[in-house]
């Protein structure tokens, strides 16, 4: 039973501690390099920011935080939970039409048709825009 | 099949300890950004549970969905604040959240206490070979549509259709696909329904957003 298990995750098991090691043992060697004194450390208000070296943060508050960021990966979130429904369906698609005829298909389309319907209305709206005029 | 071995035990409880001090950090550190990146690692950690109980599917689409893009989503909220380590301050609603944080955590464990763990139990002490080998070897479902039956051998004198299938335990991903199709076809459509009440909700928080001029 354990050769079993182990063989069937060993290789995930060895990528996963390969994945954590390497950023850990980077920052390790950088922290060490600190100690002797090779690495200078002079931290500042820039490199303190969330995405050092990147756009400089423009609010300070959550409230101010535009929705519109945020709308785009509520927009992203609905397509991948939308893909992941359709995995187990495709995998057994084949089997199913055999089963159950048309419902296979049908059952699929209609869900499909009803979650692009929002897609649409946002189209309508013209909010897929990231500059939208106001009229 | 489950397995319960020293070294799934092992396994078990040091990511169990794992998920839980992160959860814990989620709550306590004052720094968002460090908290979006704990509660990814909450995520992932749970994904690695629902590897260890054979159920594939559902953790490849936790690191898809929850890693993958709820993570993205605090990290876009992360993306605009300066002072992170300022910006979380005491909210007005705190007695509130903490009456629904009670209410939701009695309704877990009286949930998880009130539910029969059917099939943990029929591997740990059933005898009937038939159903431990339907769930970790495979079996047959017969018929077409509504008259679909499920037996261990092919029946091949019976003239109805056969389709083999590997046990839940083996291929947990085409069961949910027949069953999304079969029993919970209702249930299915709704998720689509539930999708686009999510777009057009969006939609309407970012009309009073427009309407309040802070763009």
């Amino acid at each position: 039973m354990f050769e079993e298990y182990f063989r069937q995750y060993a290789i995930l098991i060895i990528f996963s501690l390969v994945a954590t090691s390497v950023p850990i043992g980077m920052l390790a060697i950088s922290f060490i390099a600190q100690l002797i004194n090779v690495r200078p450390s002079r931290p500042s208000e820039v490199k303190l920011t969330a995405y050092e070296g990147g756009m400089l943060p423009f609010e300070e508050r959550p409230e101010k935080f535009n929705f519109k960021y945020y709308y785009y990966a509520i927009l992203f979130v609905v397509f991948d939970v939308e893909a992941v429904f359709l995995i187990p369906w495709a995998v057994k698609y084949g089997i199913l039409t055999k089963q159950f005829g048309l419902v296979a298909l049908l059952g699929t389309l209609i869900f499909l048709t009803v979650a692009t319907i929002g897609y649409v209305y946002a189209w309508k709206k013209k909010k897929l825009d990231w500059i939208y005029n106001e009229k | 099949m489950i397995e319960n071995s020293l070294f799934t035990d092992l396994i078990f409880y040091s990511i169990s300890a794992l998920i839980i001090s992160l959860a814990i950090i989620v709550i306590f550190i004052s720094d968002i950004f460090r908290a979006a990146i704990a509660l990814a690692g909450t995520f992932l950690g749970i994904a690695v549970i629902y590897f260890m109980l054979n159920a594939e599917f559902i953790g490849a689409v936790q690191i898809l969905v929850y890693v993958g893009a709820i993570s993205v989503l605090m990290a876009f909220a992360v993306m605009f604040l300066r002072t992170l380590s300022n910006s979380a301050t005491p909210s007005s609603y705190r007695p509130f959240s903490f009456i629904i944080s009670v209410l939701v955590f009695i309704s877990f464990v009286i949930g998880i206490y009130n539910i029969e763990w059917k099939t943990i139990d029929i591997l740990d002490h059933s005898n009937d070979k038939n159903i431990v080998e339907a769930l970790s070897e495979k079996y047959y479902e017969l018929g077409y549509g509504e008259q679909i039956y499920i037996s261990n051998n092919q029946n091949i004198d019976s003239g109805l259709l056969a389709v083999e299938n590997k046990g839940v335990y083996i291929d947990s991903t085409s069961v949910i696909g027949t069953f999304l199709v079969q029993e919970y076809l209702l249930a299915f459509q709704v998720i689509g329904l539930v999708l686009v009440v999510g777009v057009v909700g969006g939609l309407l928080i970012m009309k009073e957003v427009d309407e309040d001029k802070t763009l």
